[in-house]
Order: C-alpha cells, then sequence, then structure tokens
C-alpha cells in the first residue's frame, strides 16, 4: 500500500510517498533528508509525539511552569500522559530540565520543566 | 540625556540575538529596552516543541530557545531594562522612556536597531458580524492564557483562519479538555506550515474547513454560537451553505501585524505590503543608523529565522558604529513581479565590490515546480527551481551583485513553465 504523509521533524515539511504493507514498513519516496526515512518508518511500525503541556505552581513566580517529555512518547498514550500531568503541582524553586516524573509513558521518557520558576517567599 | 552606542527595542528573539551578537562584535555600551517585565517576548507562551532545528540542530520549546539566549545576555553582562516603555524614537535618535522604576529617562543613541516584533489582527481588522459577547479572542491571546496564566478560555471552541498559533492552540486546547469543533480558513489553502496541519489537526481529527469563514457571532453576553459559510474564489458566501456551530469561544488565527507605531513615528520610509520598514541589504531602514530585524520588519515563520536576522542587524549595526565607510554607486531597487507578495530587502545599494544578496520572499499562491526568477530589463539573471512555494512559507533566493544591470530588479514566478 502507499500513502502521503507529511513530515513534521523539521519546517521544510515534506509531502512524502511511503510504501508499506499493515505495520511493515517498505520504502519512502521525497523525503529531503534521512530524517525523513526514520520519521516515516516510525509512523508506520508505531507513531510518536513529543507533548508539551504546563503543570501548577506552588510559591513560584510563574503560575504555571511549562513542561514537555524529554522523548517522543507513543501517540496512543497521549492522553493517558496528559492526565498523570494534570495532577503535577510543583514547589519552586524548579530548574529548566528538571526531572518532574520519571519514566512517565512507561518506555523511558521523563517529563522535565522547560523553564525556570523561582521562589517568591525565599 | 544618557549616551548609549546600540539600543536595541525589544527583548524578544530578534532584539536578544542583536545584543549578544553585538556585544560578542566588541560593542560594549549596549543597552535592551523591554516593555513586559520579563525578557523574551513572545516565546514565553510558546511551549510547544519544534523551535531551533535551524539554528541549534536541535528542538527545543519556546521557553527553552528563549533562555538559551537570555543566558547568553547575561554571561556577556549585557544591560538591559525591563518595564521600559519606550514612548517615542526622533529622527536623531534621541529615545524617550519610561519606566515605573526609573520615570522618564530619554537616551541618545547612535545606532538603534528595532526588534518590536508584531501583535495579531484582532476581530475590528475582519468586520465579523453579529453580537459582540464574551468569547471572542485572538488565538495568541487565549495561548498566553492557558499557558502563562493557567485559565482556559472555553468548553467548546471554533478556531478562524490557520495561522500557526491557531493551529497550535487546537492541539493545545484539546490536551486541555476543550472541544475544538473546526478550523475555518478563507483561503482554499492552509495558512499556517504542513508539519503543524500534521501533528495539530490530522493527529487529534479536528476538521480543517477550507474556503469557509466565520459569517455570524451569536450570543449576547458569552459567545453561543458561530454561523460558517463556504466562500467561492472571489470569497463571496455560497448560498445554503451556511450552518450553525454551538461553541463558547471564537479563536481568531487571520494574521499578524509587525508593531511599527515608533517607527512611522520616526519617520521611516514603510512598505504597505510587509506592514514593515523599507529597508537595504544592510537591514538599514531610511534613517542612517537605524536597523530592523524580526517580525517587526516582516512576519517570520521561524524563530530561527528571526535569530539570524538579529544577528545580521547586529553586524551592520557594528560596522556603522565602527565608522567603516561603504561606498555606494547606486540604489536598487527589488520589486515584488508576478505571483509573489513581497520582497525583503527592498533595496540593494551596490557599491564596488561584487557581493551576493540574499532576498526574502513569499508567493502569492501555491505553486509546485515552478522557477523563482529575478529580471533585469526584461533579461532573466537568476533561476531557481522551487519543489512548492507556499505563501506561508518564506524563500530565498540569491543574487550577485555584479551580474545586475539598470536600476530595478524583478523577482517572480515563471507561471509558464
Amino acid at each position: 500500500m502507499n500513502r502521503k504523509m507529511t513530515c513534521i521533524v523539521c519546517p521544510r515539511g515534506c509531502e512524502m510517498d511511503v510504501e508499506y504493507d499493515k505495520n511493515t514498513f517498505i520504502g519512502v519516496k521525497n523525503n529531503f533528508c534521512s530524517k525523513g526515512e526514520e520519521y516515516a518508518k516510525n509512523e508506520i511500525i508505531s507513531p510518536k509525539r513529543v507533548i508539551t503541556s504546563t503543570v501548577k505552581v506552588i510559591d513560584g513566580d510563574l503560575l504555571v511552569l511549562p513542561v514537555k517529555t524529554d522523548k517522543p512518547v507513543n501517540k496512543e498514550k497521549i492522553f493517558d500522559i496528559i492526565k498523570k500531568i494534570y495532577q503535577v503541582k510543583v514547589i519552586a524553586p524548579v530548574m529548566i530540565n528538571d526531572v518532574l516524573i520519571s519514566n512517565i509513558d512507561d518506555n523511558g521518557a521523563n517529563l522535565v520543566a522547560t523553564s525556570n520558576t523561582f521562589s517568591i517567599t525565599k | 540625556m544618557k549616551h548609549i552606542d546600540l539600543v536595541i527595542v525589544g527583548g524578544g528573539p530578534a532584539g536578544l540575538a542583536a545584543a549578544c551578537q553585538a556585544k560578542e562584535n566588541g560593542i560594549d555600551n549596549i543597552l535592551l529596552l523591554e516593555r513586559e517585565n520579563v525578557l523574551g517576548g513572545i516565546l514565553k507562551q510558546c511551549i510547544h516543541n519544534g523551535f531551533g532545528l535551524q539554528y541549534f540542530q536541535k528542538e527545543l520549546t519556546g521557553p527553552e530557545y528563549a533562555n538559551a539566549f537570555i543566558k547568553k545576555l547575561h554571561k556577556l553582562k549585557i544591560p538591559y531594562k525591563v518595564n521600559t516603555m519606550v514612548l517615542s524614537i526622533q529622527p536623531d535618535k534621541t529615545i524617550i522612556t519610561t519606566s515605573k522604576e526609573a520615570g522618564y529617562v530619554v537616551y541618545q543613541a547612535k545606532s538603534i536597531i528595532l526588534a518590536m516584533g508584531c501583535r495579531e489582527r484582532p476581530r475590528g481588522a475582519i468586520r465579523i458580524p453579529g453580537t459582540n459577547p464574551s468569547g471572542v479572542l485572538t488565538a495568541g491571546t487565549a495561548q498566553r492564557f492557558v499557558n502563562i496564566e493557567g485559565y482556559m478560555p472555553g468548553k467548546s471552541c471554533v478556531i478562524l483562519g490557520s495561522g500557526d498559533i491557531g493551529l497550535i492552540m487546537a492541539r493545545r486546547l484539546t490536551l486541555e479538555g476543550v472541544k475544538v469543533k473546526a478550523v475555518c480558513e478563507l483561503q482554499s489553502y492552509p495558512g499556517g506550515l504542513s508539519r503543524n496541519i500534521e501533528q495539530c489537526l490530522i493527529d487529534y481529527d479536528i476538521p480543517l474547513m477550507l474556503s469557509h469563514t466565520v459569517v455570524a457571532i451569536h450570543g449576547k453576553k458569552r459567545v453561543e454560537g458561530v454561523t460558517i459559510a463556504k466562500v467561492d474564489k472571489y470569497f463571496n458566501i455560497i448560498k445554503n451553505s451556511k450552518q450553525e456551530i454551538a461553541c463558547d469561544t471564537l479563536l481568531l488565527s487571520v494574521g499578524l501585524i509587525p508593531e511599527n507605531e515608533l517607527t512611522r513615528q520616526m519617520g521611516i520610509k514603510m512598505d504597505q505590503v510587509t506592514s514593515g520598514a523599507m529597508v537595504n541589504q544592510t537591514l538599514e531602514t531610511s534613517i542612517k543608523g537605524v536597523f530592523a530585524c524580526g517580525n517587526v520588519l516582516h512576519v517570520h515563520d521561524l524563530v530561527d529565522y528571526v535569530t539570524m536576522e538579529g544577528n545580521r542587524a547586529a553586524n551592520y549595526a557594528t560596522t556603522y558604529l565602527n565608522n567603516v565607510k561603504t561606498l555606494i554607486n547606486k540604489r536598487i531597487t527589488v520589486v515584488a513581479d508576478k505571483g509573489i507578495r513581497y520582497v525583503m530587502p527592498q533595496y540593494i545599494d551596490i557599491g564596488n565590490m561584487n557581493e551576493k544578496i540574499t532576498i526574502y520572499y513569499r508567493s502569492e499562491e501555491i505553486y509546485r515546480g515552478k522557477y523563482t526568477i529575478i529580471k533585469c530589463q526584461n533579461k532573466i539573471i537568476s533561476r531557481h527551481k522551487n519543489l512548492r512555494l507556499m505563501p506561508a512559507e518564506m524563500e530565498t533566493i540569491s543574487i550577485k551583485t555584479e551580474d545586475i544591470f539598470g536600476d530595478t530588479i524583478y523577482i517572480g514566478v515563471d507561471t509558464n513553465e
């Protein structure tokens, strides 16, 4: 089977032609670089995305703290992971790259802070 | 009055890059002015990833991208002032500012880099008929509410316009439990990057309705719904295509306007299409020593390009401050020809040295497999094949100054082939 696929790795957004058979990746055309091939392969076998969101902050100079998964996670797990992110409350200070939940997807991805927030009382 | 060699107006990505680059070029007497209480500009609320692939060769979120430059600014000990509003700039480069902390302060600059960014087109700019309830807001305002202030703008929403911020917010709101019912786009093609259509709409089954617009807003106190309709290629509403969608929020993602009040007030020559200053290849405006970069000059798709333009502006400001005399023999006007919406720079100043000039442009519509051509007096002097040209994606074409003849060059799309 063939399908068109827009690569999301970079802003170039290559419109690729992907050949596959159910969950088996066969080949890709019209990709500008090798990242496109890797993306197409993943999309066929097991699509992944990085999740970004915010969490509540206690005593911080920010009201909410931006966070991300430090690796792409399985697409079908996005809403489960978002539910876990809803539950998080952090106490300032938190520094950029601090791990807030380790192994949030049971597959090695951690939830990390993407900004600093400093304590307003200390 | 305080004397400063280089004043940078705006502490977003363009201003931060310009400040760091100028300092690294050896300019010490710098001052960066920012009206908000923190540096970083709009990046602070762009918590999604996808920034930095070109500039850092790695994927960052907006706050991480901003933080990299804020850290650098501190490391380089560059003076800056936050909570400081620039009220006006005189053509002689006197800058009048006000702040709660210092009051009314006037600076005399030798050189200025304008980096004020842009803002969103509001409801008033597109004249949607109907009532005026709460719940109609720009996508960027909603983004600020959710990502910085921490509250939700509504429970179910329609988005008008498929600009990147609208697409990003469609995904963001969906993840936060809002039902995003549709994204309507007046044009027959999307306004944002293809990758955002893919990862923000298709991933979440959010319908993208091309050639559709909002023709009425309903509700007295709060939005209760909108009427949308299909349009033909002249944007006339097609009869019997109206449908009502119940929602409590309407987000607008209908374009960005460079924030050039200060620029206009200074009497700098403006480009009617970009709504930014007209500049030569050194990003210098019609006032000597005043440069512009980033979204205040023309709206960019990627922050990486904004950073690079900030760096360039700093390099040219450095040349200006170091009194390097550049001989200019003549000024060439760059004109957007067939199929091209705008070009930047609008002028090329040619001296004795051969120079490679990069011209940035956007197409008027989608073209596939067409050539972009540069013409002088009806003769093609350069051509470049494009797999695709899209209005949403900024493109570049290069030219050597020794190849230019006459006093005007035309950048166009060769639609014949």
